[in-house]
């Protein structure tokens, strides 16, 4: 039997396609949107078990610090995030890249009341951040990203060139987009097509 | 395009959904004691009216459940959504010929 070779690496989807520079009509103001890969987040899904919402969100606020968000709404705490999927399902992001940490919290802080999962490994966030940001998502999504349909904190499950994805506003002029992995370098090439007309910078 | 009001998620657009027919066809008891003809009607004939038409949608980019829209299949005008389960909403029911 032949030696195990190499020890295995976490790779970008996005390796083959990334090319670091701006790109597209950049203007006088410099890229209308810059994205970022947001490899340093650890995701889990959980979701409430028989014993229901009601006492899912009681271990998460007591023992997370954390109130469960309701439908299109996330909350933020210290390092660490939840976010509404669906009906009973949650996603939590961690600020850090420590799978087995945020498993054992989640575990403990819910117990018996959710079913959680590691999916750092399935998921893949893209960051869009710049002052053009929301000119490249009202060609790129359905959902009225107008401020006040879309205030900071909100986050949607919808569509994105026939693929499901999570957008989210972290900040002002910065969204983050959860897919998954294996059609990240096609939402990626969508993305960055829709950018072209702002111009678009690749740390 | 529709904008539809998902129960949960709210108004989103169609292209978020897809399309599950006509709503509240009772599914036969007990499918092997039914004529083929019986079945046939119950898994290919819907009403597909022209007017005021219960149907089903599921939010299937966003929260992935199945409701119930009520529209007119002429106009295009909603009437409502309701979960599953829940009695529709009262309205003025209309066909066209
Ligand atoms: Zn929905």
């Amino acid at each position: 039997m032949p030696e195990a070779t190499e020890p295995l690496t976490a790779a970008s989807p996005l390796a083959a396609v990334w090319e670091p520079g701006e790109h597209g009509r950049i203007g006088p103001q410099g890229p209308g949107v810059t994205f970022t890969e947001r490899r340093d987040l650890t995701l889990a899904s959980f979701q409430a078990r028989r014993a229901g919402v009601e006492a899912l969100a009681g271990a998460a606020s007591e023992n997370l610090g954390l109130a469960l968000p309701g439908p299109n709404d996330s909350t933020a705490g210290d390092g660490l995030s939840l976010i509404w999927v669906g009906l009973d399902r949650w996603l939590a992001v961690a600020a850090d890249t420590n799978g087995p940490a945020l498993l054992q919290r989640l575990g403990e802080a819910l117990g018996e009341t959710a079913a959680v999962a590691d999916q750092s490994h399935g998921e893949y966030v893209l960051q869009l951040e710049g002052p053009q940001v929301r000119d490249v998502l009202m060609r790129a999504t359905p959902v009225d990203v107008h401020p006040t349909a879309f205030p900071v904190g909100r986050v949607v499950s919808t569509v994105m060139n026939h693929t499901s994805v999570q957008l989210w506003r972290t900040q002002a002029e910065r969204y983050l987009v959860v897919v998954h992995r294996g059609f990240a370098r096609d939402l990626f090439k969508f993305l960055t097509t829709m950018s072209r007309d702002v111009g678009y910078r690749l740390p | 395009m529709l904008l539809i009001p998902c129960p949960y998620c709210g108004e989103r657009a169609e292209n978020e959904f897809s399309y599950g027919g006509e709503a509240h066809k009772p599914r036969p008891e007990v499918p092997e004691e039914i004529s083929d003809a019986t079945w046939a009607d119950y898994v290919f004939l819907q009403k597909n009216t022209k007017g005021t038409y219960y149907e089903r949608w599921i939010h299937s980019h966003g929260c992935r459940r199945w409701f119930n829209l009520v529209r007119d299949t002429l106009t295009h005008e909603i009437h409502g959504a309701y979960r599953m389960g829940e009695a529709p909403p009262k309205v003025d029911e209309k066909t066209y010929v």
